[in-house]
C-alpha cells in the first residue's frame, strides 16, 4: 500500500479538505463526535461513496477512478469491520467466515486451510460451530474481524468495532486490531472510545465536521474538541 | 468458475427457493399457465397453416373458358405467373365425364342432352395465401368465362389463422410482459431476504456476477418448471384432441408425429426458462445497480 490521499469529498459536505497519507502497515485511529465524517471517510476507501472532489489512492490506486466492475477486486484488498459485526445469523462461525471465501469462488481446499488460520488469528478456534447469538459482542466482533481476514487483505478497516462491546472487552478488541497491524497490515480505527484511543499511544487522526483538525503521528491523545 | 464456486451458487439458489417455496409456487404456477396459453395459440396457428397448406394442395382454382378462347394460351399464362404451381387443361369432354362419374350417371345418357360444360383450366397455387389474388388475374384474361375456387372455406381459414397469429402476437405480448414482472417479484423478495448476504458478498468483493449468480438460476428454475409443466399439460391435451379428431371428425387433420411434439415441448420448456431468467436478471440489475 502506497498511501491514502484524500482531498474532500461531498453529499451534504461530510468531509472537506482532506488531505491523509497512511503508511503500509501502520495503525491508526480515526476520531471524532458522530457525524464528524469517520464512517464517511473510511467509506471512501473501500469506495462506497466516491469523493466528489479529490483523489482516494489505495495500494496505488485512483479508487475514484477504478470502474465499477473493478470495485469488487479493490474490496478483496480491503477488509472492513462494522459496529454491528454484519454476521449472517444462519450461518455458523466458521461458516461466516467461510462465505467470504465462498463468494470470491475459492476452492474448497483453500477454504479449508484458510478459516481455521483467520478463526485462530482472533481466538475463536473453538468456537467455529457456534451460532452468532450464542457468542458475547466481543466475540461476534471477533468472528467480524476473522472475516474479514481471511482473505489477507493489505487494508482492514475498522468502524467503531467497540460500539456494540462491553468496555473490558473493547480493550482486547482493539490490541487485536493493533497485532493485525504487526502483520503488516494497514489498519484505521474509527472510533469515539477516548479510553482506548489515551491508552493505545498510537497515530490519531481527529475529525470535526469532516476537517482534520489534529494529526499526532505518536502515542496522540484524544483531543475532545 | 472452481467447482466449489458452481456449488455454492447452486445451493444459495436452493436456499432461495425453500424460503420463498409458496411465492416460487405461484411463481410457476404463473409461468405455466402463461407458456400453455402461449403454446396453444403457437400450435393454433400452426395448424391452421398446416390445414390451409392441405386446402392448397388439393383445392384447385378452376378456371372455365369461353368457346372460342385459345385454351393453349391461356394456359401459358397462367402458368407464367409465379405463384402457379401447376396448370391441367381438361377439355370440354373430359369434363362432363368427370361430371357424369361424380354425379354417377352413364356419359352416354349425358351425350343426349348436349355439353354445357366448357374447357376448363384447373390451376394450383404455391401458397394458399395467393389463392384470391391468382383468381382475380385469371377472371381478367381475355377468353376467360368464370373462375371458380371454394372462396369461402378458403378465406376463412386464411382469415382464421391470420386472426390467430396477430391476437397470438398481442396476447402473447402481454402474457410474457406479466409472468416477467411476476417473476422479477419473486426475485425482488429473495433479494430483499437476502439483502444482507448480498450486502457483505458486495463489502467482501463478491462480483456482480456471482451475486447475480443464484438470482438468475432461480428465475430460471421458475421458468424452466412452469415450461415443463406447460409442456406436460398441452401434450397431453394434444394428444387427446388428436385422437378426438381421427375418431369423430376425420376431415380436420392436425399435425401430429413424435418429432413435432418433442420439437414443441422443447419449445415451451426453452421459452419458460427465456422468460424466468429475463425477469431475474432484470430484478438483479435494478437492484445491484442501485446499490
Amino acid at each position: 500500500m502506497e498511501g491514502v490521499g484524500l482531498v474532500y469529498p461531498d453529499g451534504t459536505r461530510a468531509l472537506r479538505s482532506i488531505d491523509l497519507h497512511i503508511e503500509r502497515g501502520e495503525f491508526s485511529f480515526l476520531v471524532g463526535a458522530s457525524g464528524s465524517g469517520k464512517s464517511s471517510l473510511l467509506a471512501l476507501i473501500y469506495r462506497e461513496f466516491v469523493p466528489t472532489e479529490g483523489r482516494v489512492i489505495v495500494a496505488g490506486q485512483d479508487v475514484a477512478a477504478l470502474p465499477r466492475r473493478m470495485v469488487p477486486y479493490l474490496r478483496r484488498q480491503v477488509g472492513v469491520v462494522f459496529q454491528d459485526f454484519r454476521l449472517l445469523p444462519d450461518k455458523t462461525v466458521w461458516e461466516n467466515v467461510g462465505f467470504a471465501l465462498d463468494v470470491l469462488g475459492t476452492g474448497r481446499k483453500e477454504k479449508h486451510h484458510k478459516v481455521p488460520i483467520s478463526l485462530e488469528l482472533v481466538g475463536l478456534a473453538d468456537k467455529s460451530d457456534a451460532f452468532p447469538h450464542q457468542l458475547s459482542g466481543g466475540e461476534q466482533q471477533r468472528v467480524s474481524i476473522a472475516r474479514a481476514l481471511v482473505n489477507a487483505p493489505p487494508v482492514l478497516l475498522a468502524d467503531e468495532p467497540t460500539g456494540n462491546v462491553d468496555p473490558d472487552v473493547s480493550w482486547d478488541i482493539v490490541q487485536l486490531l493493533a497485532n493485525i497491524a504487526e502483520r503488516d497490515t494497514t489498519v484505521v480505527v474509527g472510533t469515539h472510545d477516548k479510553y482506548i484511543v489515551d491508552r493505545m499511544r498510537k497515530r490519531v487522526v481527529n475529525l470535526v465536521q469532516g476537517t482534520v483538525v489534529r494529526d499526532a503521528k505518536q502515542g496522540g491523545s484524544y483531543d475532545g474538541t | 468458475m472452481e467447482r466449489s464456486g458452481l456449488e455454492f451458487i447452486l445451493l444459495e439458489t436452493w436456499t432461495a427457493i425453500r424460503r420463498n417455496l409458496l411465492i416460487t409456487l405461484a411463481a410457476i404456477g404463473n409461468m405455466t399457465v402463461s407458456v400453455a396459453i402461449l403454446g396453444a395459440f403457437v400450435v393454433g396457428a400452426i395448424n391452421l397453416d398446416y390445414m390451409a397448406s392441405l386446402q392448397a394442395k388439393s383445392a384447385s382454382i378452376s378456371v372455365w373458358l369461353q368457346d372460342d378462347a385459345d385454351a393453349g394460351d391461356i394456359e401459358a399464362k397462367l402458368y407464367g405467373d409465379l405463384r402457379v404451381k401447376e396448370t391441367e387443361f381438361v377439355s370440354k369432354k373430359q369434363a362432363r365425364d368427370e361430371w357424369a362419374e361424380m354425379m354417377g350417371v352413364d356419359p352416354e345418357t349425358l351425350k343426349i342432352a348436349g355439353n354445357p360444360l366448357s374447357d376448363i383450366i384447373r390451376v394450383k397455387v404455391a401458397d394458399p395465401d395467393d389463392m384470391a389474388a391468382v383468381a382475380e388475374f385469371a377472371e381478367q384474361l381475355p377468353g376467360v368465362d368464370e373462375v371458380l375456387y371454394s372462396r369461402s372455406v378458403f378465406d376463412k381459414i386464411l382469415l382464421l389463422s391470420h386472426g390467430i397469429k396477430v391476437s397470438g402476437v398481442v396476447v402473447g405480448l402481454l402474457l410474457v410482459a406479466a409472468t416477467m414482472l411476476i417473476v422479477s417479484t419473486t426475485i425482488r423478495l429473495t433479494i430483499y431476504a437476502r439483502r444482507r448476504e448480498i450486502r457483505i458478498m458486495q463489502l467482501v468483493g463478491a462480483t456482480n456476477w456471482f451475486i447475480r449468480a443464484p438470482l438468475v438460476f432461480e428465475g430460471a428454475f421458475q421458468g424452466i418448471v412452469g415450461g415443463i409443466l406447460a409442456a406436460i399439460a398441452l401434450t397431453i391435451g394434444y394428444a387427446y384432441l388428436h385422437s378426438y379428431l381421427a375418431e369423430s371428425l376425420q376431415f380436420i387433420k392436425i399435425v401430429y408425429s413424435a418429432q413435432f411434439l418433442t420439437a414443441f415441448a422443447l419449445g415451451l420448456i426453452l421459452a419458460g426458462a427465456l422468460f424466468g431468467t429475463a425477469g431475474a436478471f432484470i430484478s438483479a440489475n435494478r437492484y445491484l445497480s442501485e446499490a
